[in-house]
């Protein structure tokens, strides 16, 4: 997954769009040296030192890694996933949202 | 390790805490496993060797491959499960059902079952098995939640003769709980399959019947039908233990699956506005989802394992 998101933060760039994560990793050194190492430089929030058990996962009901859902520009969900769909499908989610995002807000001359 | 798009092996990564019940150390009393519980072990061994050997050998190409279908390619070479599940059927079928060993291997025949037809068919057999004659078992409430992950309409019977049934109220509870996460994956594949591509994946790895009954099913009466489980769990069911923490071994109740459940389906579901997300991001700054407002944004609940 880490590829296609990198793929996809870069594609975006200067589009309304944002990746953000919840991280459940109990290790946070542990995990920031990974980060380095495969790149990954969207924010994310940190589920604390429970790891998957812990606040913000509890409070979204998560029972597998990775969950995903996709907000539009009104932070609506719109879809929602338990494991990836595959990077085909996220992808003309994410696209048809973006347009519906720029149709709203028309760049001005 | 992430990009899995399996539910069976989402599962693995996602409930470890699941199957550390499973765990020897969790029954002091160390009974001497009957000959059929031993049999169990030496299979799903055998199996386990025959996919870690196939796994280690394409590790390399896994990372390599670039895309979904690159990286489904390896998948589908790896071991079939069929040989295996059908030893652990034809074990169950000539062992008392008293012997723990009967119910183990059914467990295990559905567990390592494939998502292939060939597969579901020879899941359907255990399924059967295991609704003609241990709906009432003492052990079955662990497995309750795990059908939920293969859900096929035999699943769903397995599930109602246990509520039904089982003179446990442990058994019962866990699996009314489970019957709630069923409607629950009802209407989320519902909601998968109306988009071409999706249900193309879904095809692959989901039984026909559930599928099929995915589709045609009301997901607002779907709703209303699992709000009632959680909702009967939650009063009837609270107290009891669903497992424990696998890091803090706190133990985690029914009653707070059941009302974390009662949350997401009240606000979390397709065209509900996402509540505010407001903690410390990893370098410890605060961080609001509603700063976000005017972007798409893809939430992620991810970890490096």
């Amino acid at each position: 997954m880490y590829p296609h998101e990198r793929s996809l933060v870069k594609d975006m760039e200067g589009k309304p769009f944002a990746l953000l994560g919840i991280n459940s990793d109990a290790d946070k050194e542990k995990l920031k040296k990974a980060m380095e190492e495969e790149h990954i430089t969207w924010r994310s929030w940190w589920n604390g030192p429970e790891g998957t058990g812990g606040p913000i996962s509890t409070k979204w009901n998560v029972s597998g890694w990775p969950t995903l859902y996709i907000l539009d520009h009104k932070g609506v969900i719109r879809h929602k996933y338990l494991g990836s769909p595959g990077d085909k499908v996220l992808d003309q989610a994410i696209t048809k949202l973006v347009q519906e995002a720029e149709g709203e807000s028309p760049k001005k001359p | 390790m992430r990009a899995i798009a399996l539910g069976a092996f989402l599962v693995l990564v996602g409930r470890p805490a699941l199957w550390a019940l499973d765990d020897p150390k969790d029954k002091p009393k160390a009974e001497t496993p009957s000959k059929a519980t031993e049999e169990v072990r030496k299979i799903t061994a055998e199996y386990q060797k025959e996919s870690s050997e196939f796994y280690q050998k394409n590790q390399d190409k896994l990372k390599e491959a670039k895309t979904d279908e690159e990286r489904q390619k390896i998948y589908d070479g790896a071991p079939k499960s069929d040989k295996y599940v059908n030893r652990f059927l034809e074990l169950a079928e000539k062992t008392p059902k008293d012997d723990p060993g009967a119910l183990e291997a059914l467990q295990a025949a559905f567990n390592y079952s494939g998502n292939d037809p060939e597969g579901q068919k020879t899941r359907d057999k255990g399924l059967d098995l295991l609704i003609k004659d241990f709906a009432e078992s003492e052990k079955i409430g662990e497995f309750a939640t795990q059908l939920v992950y293969k859900p096929s309409p035999k699943a769903e019977q397995l599930l109602k003769a246990i509520m039904e049934k089982n003179p446990k109220k442990e058994n019962r509870g866990k699996a009314t709980y489970a019957m709630g996460l069923y409607l629950k994956r009802m209407i989320d594949l519902g909601q998968q399959a109306k988009d071409p591509e999706q249900a193309k994946a879904l095809e692959k790895y989901t039984s026909k019947e559930a599928l099929q009954a995915a589709k045609e099913a009301d997901p607002a009466k779907l709703e209303k039908d699992a709000e009632k489980m959680f909702e009967i769990v939650d009063a009837k069911f609270g107290d009891v233990e669903l497992y424990k923490n696998f890091r803090t071994m706190k133990p985690v109740t029914l009653g707070e699956k059941a009302q974390g459940e009662l949350f997401e389906l009240k606000n979390l579901g397709i065209g509900k506005t996402a509540p505010e997300i407001e903690h410390e991001d990893l370098d410890g700054k605060s961080m609001k989802l509603s700063e976000y407002r005017g972007k798409v944004v893809m939430l992620d609940f991810w970890g490096n394992w």
